[in-house]
């Protein structure tokens, strides 16, 4: 499966980039691939291209903040979830999105 | 009934849109603060550049309420709120009610926008009318600022201005010790943000403490836990003790709380106990001397900001070892199995 995780946190520091950091280790052992945009106040804007939202099976967003963008996500199978939920549960997370995958 | 479903909708993600006004807002501030604190050392010369730089910082410390405005809008009614609601922030700045006004500025005409824009008009009009939405919305919500909710914001802002400024070095103690309870008990959690939120609020209000005490004790959990392992190594698990020592260092350079988090996370109500008391402790000492800090940066830059540098260290190293003291002492009376844990570690 193919993910295309989006983090947002308040100030672009230390959620969004613990979310990605444990959701890739968990993406990685389970075999899936994953790519992945961190947002926030101060961060530097990395940008997943159409074509890496385009490719993916489901999109995970996990935020604190409204991401910006909103609207590449169109027609995609989306799981928003609060990121601190992603923090305490990466396995629960993953399970969920690969749920909203197999429901075809 | 959509409207009532999505009025609900809305509502109940409140602090999503606030946060993420407030996201957008920390770069303006920062921006804005750092030039300011630059211009303050060419007050004395004449030389065009410090000039420049005042006005970068004056700039930066005004517009930010407007652009938190306009991000709580734009959280709420996505693009089309942005510019409703900034016109409404400076409105409500204008009016002096200020960061409030604007907060529910933000959030009454993105909520407007949103709304205005799902009305159901004929198909010939129906492509014009996302252009004239925003432009109702604007004026529904202009009204309530300047005539209803306005004045009495107004009063309450210029009410917590007054208190601020009247507050004395007692007074900021008390602030102090408050903001230190709230800053130490949940590691960068909601709490925390709260009362870093309302440092970064009072700014427009020209009042400069609560910033200079959040900044004192952002890093107090973090260093103080790390300073604890190095005291006692026989209370921690080997994790514990290298990720204190890599830790630390990281925590100067980039100063975040949430860095403690790996450290708590294994024994968190006696962490807790110990990093709210080192952050009160902080907080205390920083109100007591009035330190004021006028940029929300942190980690290095923002040693360069303190108005008082020796009140910023004095208070971060006490905060740090009442932290690293106290939670040594809660865990030598607990029965923490470290051996158990170390096997447990080792099995992951």
């Amino acid at each position: 499966m193919k993910i295309a995780l989006i983090t947002a946190c308040l100030a672009g520091l230390a959620h969004s980039k613990m979310a990605a950091v444990a959701m890739e280790k968990e993406a990685k052992r389970r075999k899936h691939e994953i790519v992945i945009e961190e947002q926030g106040g101060h961060k530097i804007p990395v940008k997943l291209t159409q074509a890496q939202i385009d490719e993916a099976d489901v999109i995970i967003v996990a935020k604190a903040v409204s991401i910006a963008g909103k609207d590449r996500l169109n027609g995609k199978k989306v799981l928003e979830v609060n990121i601190n939920r992603v923090l305490r549960d990466v396995k629960g997370t993953m399970d969920k999105a690969e749920k909203l995958f197999k429901q075809g | 009934m959509t409207f009532l479903e999505d009025t609900r909708d809305i509502f109940k993600n409140i602090g999503l849109h606030f946060r993420t006004g407030v996201s957008y807002m920390l770069p303006i501030l920062l921006i804005g603060g750092f030039f300011g604190s630059v211009a303050v050392i060419g007050k004395d010369s004449d030389a065009e550049i410090w000039e420049m730089f005042k006005n970068i910082g004056e700039i930066g410390l005004k517009y930010f309420v407007p652009i938190m405005a306009a991000y709580v809008s734009f959280s709420i009614a996505d693009t089309p709120g942005i510019a409703p609601g900034f016109i409404v922030g400076i409105l409500a700045q204008q009016t002096d009610s200020g960061y409030l006004g604007a907060l529910f500025g933000g959030i009454f005409v993105g909520y407007a926008t949103f709304m205005v824009l799902k009305i159901k008009l004929p198909e010939i009009i129906q492509s014009t009318w996302g252009m004239i939405a925003p432009v109702f919305s604007t004026l529904i919500v202009a009204f309530l600022i300047v005539f209803v909710i306005g004045p009495p914001l107004a009063n309450l802002m210029t009410a917590i201005g007054n208190m601020l400024h009247s507050l004395g070095s007692k007074g900021n103690a008390v602030l102090g010790a408050i903001m230190g309870v709230f800053g130490g008990v949940d590691y960068g959690g909601p709490f925390s943000k709260t009362q870093s939120t309302f440092a970064t609020a009072v700014m427009d209000l020209k009042s400069y403490i609560p910033l200079g005490i959040t900044a004192a004790f952002v890093t107090v959990p973090p260093l103080g836990l790390c300073l604890a392992t190095f005291f006692k190594p026989k209370l921690y698990t080997k994790t514990e003790r290298k990720y204190a020592k890599s830790s630390w260092v990281y925590t100067l350079v980039a100063g975040f709380t949430e860095i403690a988090i790996p450290l708590a996370a294994n024994d968190i109500i006696r962490c807790t106990v110990a990093t709210i008391l080192g952050c009160v402790v902080t907080g205390v000492i920083a109100g007591f001397f009035a330190l004021e800090l006028y940029t929300p940066v942190l980690g290095i830059p923002q040693w360069f900001f303190f108005n008082k540098p020796l009140v910023y260290w004095g208070s971060l190293s006490v905060g740090v070892i009442t932290t690293a003291l106290s939670v040594n002492f809660l865990k030598s009376i607990s029965n923490r199995n470290i051996e158990e844990l170390e096997k447990q570690e080792e099995s992951i």
